[in-house]
């Protein structure tokens, strides 16, 4: 470590803060989708790393249906059979989300993906 | 300050430093890349580079094929479950 | 032969370099293109982890540059295969790396981030504690297609008043300091308790009034929980001259 590099570090960036820091990291590990955590866990394979991009973009699908679903529905553009029938699929497809999940050792994770410039893809 | 304390504030800091500096800062590519919050995947995406198209063949004929060739097990190991 | 990591694009590119190495203790190089540099170091590793280590280590480097000129901070992690091709991307983006250039130099970029407990800023009614507990939680199976439909309804209207409430309020905080910078990015909810994330680009002589103005909003809102951090390397104003953020990477094969 170079002498400006540990000055850089110990320089605190800390200006002012009320309540509890560890709040704030909490957060912050929900909000954003790099971790310091997740960077320094050696567990997960590029296998579960493929796995997690597949289901976030089948995800992503299916959120997108469910609120064009919602929205008909409101708008009062579907029959009940329709609704109802609407409505099994996408909890039958949730489930299935959440199987999948699991079994890639996702189970609990938020979804997400950053795409550089143009933010998060949810 | 607390021990505590001083150990929270580096790790919100690093926190904060990593937020900016993996989403934000001027970002230049050769190839679209996506990044996912997982160590092998941001490895793919660190391999960010600034080439024109016949560079960006070259580069990737030559260079990641440890990379490639891991990704390639990943798929071929999928579809045999 | 190895790649070229860069960590950032400065301007008067004939300034001699700080006297820091950067990342494996490699010196710094420079390549320049008229006006504007850009400034890197030779990578021997095959790849590079974002570690506690090589974070500071490129954030040092970039902070050593800003005490003598104007910088534009790389994203972490970004290569060149050859000084032709760091030459090529700032010939390809000049005139936006200028003009950015022009912006932010001697200017230094603050993070505010403002907590909320957004069970203290609903409507008063009793019934609103309970139901914000389902709120968030994806109704149960089993009560048939409709039903689920329904909840789910029900949660997007709920989250959707929930938003504008949170927009509402950061508005209000945002547009508070706003004022006191030279120009200010912000995100209403990245998570459902952050409220407000925001940046604020500020030249030397703003910071002690906007931290000032901080603390007093602090004193106001006692509800919300504030953060403020910096100063920073404007990060967070320098993406509008990525080539891809300005749709300009058509000539690139993409994935």
């Amino acid at each position: 470590m170079t002498p400006y590099e540990s000055e850089c570090r110990t320089d605190s960036r800390l200006l002012y803060h009320s309540g509890n820091l560890s709040e704030f990291v909490y957060e912050m590990e929900r909000a954003e989708s790099v971790l310091p955590r997740r960077v320094n866990a050696n567990a997960e394979g590029v296998e579960q790393g493929l796995a997690k991009l597949v289901l976030t973009l089948i995800e992503l699908i299916r959120q997108l249906l469910e609120r064009q679903a919602l929205h008909r529905i409101e708008g009062g553009s579907l029959t009940d059979a329709e609704i109802e029938r609407l409505g099994t699929t996408f909890m039958k497809l949730g489930q299935r989300m959440e199987e999948l999940k699991v079994a890639f050792g996702l189970a609990g994770e938020d979804l997400n993906l950053n795409l550089g410039p143009l933010g998060d893809l949810m | 300050m607390h021990h505590n304390e001083v150990v929270r504030e580096k790790e919100y800091t690093l926190c904060d430093l990593l937020d900016r500096i993996l989403t934000k800062g001027v970002v230049l590519y050769g190839d679209v890349t996506l990044s996912v919050a997982d160590v092998d995947l941001v490895y793919l995406g660190l391999r960010l580079l600034l080439t024109s198209v016949e560079r960006a063949e070259q580069m990737r004929k030559a260079a990641p094929l440890r990379l490639a060739a891991g990704m390639a097990a990943a798929v071929e190991a999928q579809t045999q479950q | 032969m190895s790649p070229l990591y860069m960590y950032a694009i400065v301007d008067q590119p004939a300034l001699p370099l700080p006297e820091c190495t950067g990342l494996e203790a490699s010196p710094l190089l420079i390549v320049a293109y008229r006006e504007i540099g850009a400034v890197m170091s030779r990578l021997a590793s095959d790849g590079l982890q974002p570690s506690e280590s090589n974070a500071w280590q490129h954030e040092s480097v970039i902070e050593r540059l800003l005490a003598e000129r104007g910088v534009l901070p790389m994203r972490f992690g970004t290569l060149a295969v050859d000084e032709a091709d760091a030459r090529h991307a700032l010939e390809r983006s000049y005139a936006a790396f200028v003009a950015t250039l022009e912006r932010v130099r001697g200017r230094v970029e603050l993070s505010v981030r403002v907590l909320w407990d957004d069970t203290q800023h609903a409507s008063p009614a009793s019934e609103e504690k309970e139901e914000r507990k389902e709120e968030l939680a994806p109704p149960r199976p089993g009560d048939g297609g409709r039903a689920y439909l329904l909840a789910r309804l029900v949660q997007e209207r709920r989250l959707k008043a929930r938003r504008e409430r949170a927009e509402g309020l950061a508005g209000v905080l945002h547009s508070h300091r706003a004022r006191l910078a030279d120009d200010s990015v912000q995100q209403v909810l990245a998570s459902p308790r952050m409220l407000l994330t925001s940046a604020y680009l500020l030249e030397h002589h703003q910071l002690s009034a906007f931290q000032e103005a901080v603390r007093e909003l602090s004193a106001t809102y006692t509800s919300l929980r504030f953060l403020c951090t910096g100063p920073w390397p404007a990060y967070s104003f320098v993406m509008a001259c990525s080539p891809a953020a300005r749709g300009e990477d058509g000539e690139h094969d993409s994935l």
